[in-house]
């Protein structure tokens, strides 16, 4: 079980230090108890949420999960710095835990000599998360300046990471056990760091198949952003469209960029993910939230089909996948880094393959009628001797009561 | 909804690494969402001497929906029924999706300290309640003695 859920919690951080713990509990969604996930503030009572607990706890109840005060989707906001600070929280966490635990096995060891070695030993293997691509190696002397730079240069290739996840994620059709990477899919960059993205993101348009007017381009290097002067006209072109600019130019030709190329060039990552969605021929229109008892079981099959999401099922099983659709639909809209439609049908497939296992399994003992059935079959015998007992019991009174009786004459 | 059941499992390893004093609440076997609650009753109240179980279930939709919550030990108190459903404002319209188990049975442990006979779900309990309080005190006591200690007698007796 553990394998399959890491349960991390507020209480992973020791006794000695309740400000992480407080910390760790802050960064935490209140309905999901996990970090916060796409992070939205509610504009009138101030608490803040994961968007999709604080949508999908709307469609139960309009009101604030916190404190019950009357609340509707329009007053969410997104908070992308709560987004940034679980980021960067969630990839220090591991490493700093680690690094408590080698300190106090340190202290432990009476001999200093000792405890070096085993540090040197267990570091690497305890940290295999945490450290996945900084340099420094069993560093057990908690020198604050050293682990901030290195934690930059982690965010830096986990960010990385997490795009080639994405992209990995949209080009293979079949895969279903990535799901587990959605949460750090969903995650903002930090602010700060999108410029270390730019050099990879101009990497990843050569990933799609391009639409526009450049059949072989080349993977255009890191100076292409700058601009330079048209000969002919004098107008600032980038170095990478100035040929391109120049033959139109000369021909007499409009110049104007084609809007898709200049968008692309712009956009920072959401833009290029969903340019890889709609190249993989999966952008679904947007749904909108419906009336179901003003619809029939026909009309809002039609409306399931048209949005692309399966119909099967009656009404009340379309009814329940279309309020989950429209959740997931718009918590992903709210995200900084929306993952690509394909992965929120998956999404949509798990939840639904989730909600209908515990029906079967997970329900308290002798629920269903079967059950008791099948029970009463299994226990017959015991049953049988118990209702045998019980009869003796009952018979021996009948004998034994007049004694008693027949005592205090 | 793995998200939740994670969340489940989650409340479960807080429940069990770090008790609720005087409340032990643990799933039953191989479920997860069911579980067996012991509650000791609080102090300088007319249930302090006894130890109640009750069955606590988490229903599919949980967080989104409440637990749903019974005393299984016969309890005499305005706001619980002789079924042992009881009648608390956040297992029914006042529920929240950030609530937990935790918060739930110390809300019932709270209710067994402060009775409110002005919402009664047992009628005839909570008039006895209001006419003389004195009395329905002591018949809780009563009670208690009668059905929650015969409880822990029944579970010494089984271990042995």
């Amino acid at each position: 079980m553990d394998s399959l859920f890491e349960l991390d919690d507020p209480s992973d951080w020791p006794d000695t230090l309740p400000h992480m713990r407080e910390l760790d509990q802050l960064l935490r969604c209140p309905v999901c108890k996990e970090y916060f996930a796409t992070a939205m503030v509610t504009s009138n009572c101030g608490h803040t949420f994961c968007s999709l607990c604080v949508r999908r706890c709307l469609t139960q109840e309009t009101k604030c999960p916190s404190c019950r005060a009357p609340l509707t989707e329009s007053e969410l906001n997104p908070n992308r710095l709560i987004d940034s600070a679980v980021h960067t929280f969630k990839s220090g966490r591991l490493q700093l835990l680690a690094e408590l635990k080698t300190a106090a096995q340190a202290s432990l060891s009476a001999a200093h000599g000792e405890s070096r070695k085993s540090n040197s030993e267990s570091g690497p293997k305890r940290r295999r998360i945490g450290t996945r691509s900084t340099g420094i190696t069993g560093n057990s002397d908690p020198n604050l300046k050293d682990k901030m730079s290195t934690r930059n240069a982690e965010t830096v290739s986990m960010v990385d990471l997490t795009t080639s996840d994405v992209e990995q994620m949209i080009t293979s059709d079949m895969d279903m056990t990535n799901s587990d990477d959605d949460r750090d899919v969903r995650l903002a960059p930090p602010a700060g760091k999108r410029d270390s993205r730019r050099a990879s993101n101009s990497d990843d348009s050569d990933f799609m198949p391009d639409e526009t007017s450049q059949p072989t381009r080349t993977r255009p290097a890191a100076g292409s952003q700058a601009s330079v002067p048209c000969p002919n006209c004098q107008e600032l072109v980038r170095q990478a469209r100035i040929n391109w600019h120049l033959d139109r130019c000369l021909a007499g030709k409009s110049t104007k960029e084609p809007t898709p190329v200049s968008m692309r060039k712009q956009a920072g990552p959401a833009l290029v993910l969903q340019q890889a969605s709609m190249t993989a021929k999966c952008v679904l229109p947007r749904p909108t939230k419906l009336a179901y008892s003003l619809l029939s079981e026909h009309k809002l099959r039609r409306t399931l089909k048209d949005l692309g999401i399966p119909t099967k099922g009656d009404k009340q099983q379309m009814q329940a996948r279309h309020v989950e659709w429209v959740n997931l639909y718009m918590a992903n809209a709210d995200a900084s880094v929306p993952v690509s439609h394909r992965l929120l049908l998956r999404r949509l497939a798990a939840w639904e393959e989730a909600l209908a296992r515990p029906a079967d399994s997970s329900k308290p003992a002798l629920e269903t009628e079967g059950d008791v059935a099948e029970h009463a079959a299994k226990y017959a015998d015991s049953f049988a001797s118990l209702v045998a007992q019980a009869r003796a019991v009952r018979a021996k009174p009948a004998k034994v009561a007049p004694d008693p009786l027949t005592l205090p004459l | 909804m793995s998200m939740v059941s994670k969340r489940i499992l989650k409340e479960v390893d807080r429940l069990r690494q770090d008790p609720v004093p005087g409340i032990v609440a643990e799933p039953i076997e191989d479920n997860i969402r069911y579980f067996s609650v012991r509650m000791n009753g609080p102090n300088d109240s007319p249930y302090a001497d006894g130890c109640f179980t009750l069955e606590l279930y988490l229903p599919d939709e949980y967080p989104m929906l409440p637990p749903k919550v019974r005393f299984l030990t016969k309890m005499y108190h305005p706001n619980i029924d002789k079924l042992g459903r009881i009648c608390l404002d956040i297992l029914k319209d006042k529920w929240s999706p950030a609530l937990q188990i935790r918060t739930v049975l110390l809300s019932i442990q709270a209710l067994l300290s402060a009775p409110n006979p002005d919402d009664p779900l047992a009628n005839d309990v909570a008039e006895q309640w209001k006419t003389d309080e004195k009395k329905a005190i002591e018949t809780a006591v009563k009670w208690t003695a009668l059905y929650a200690e015969r409880v822990v007698r029944n579970d010494v007796a089984k271990r042995e």
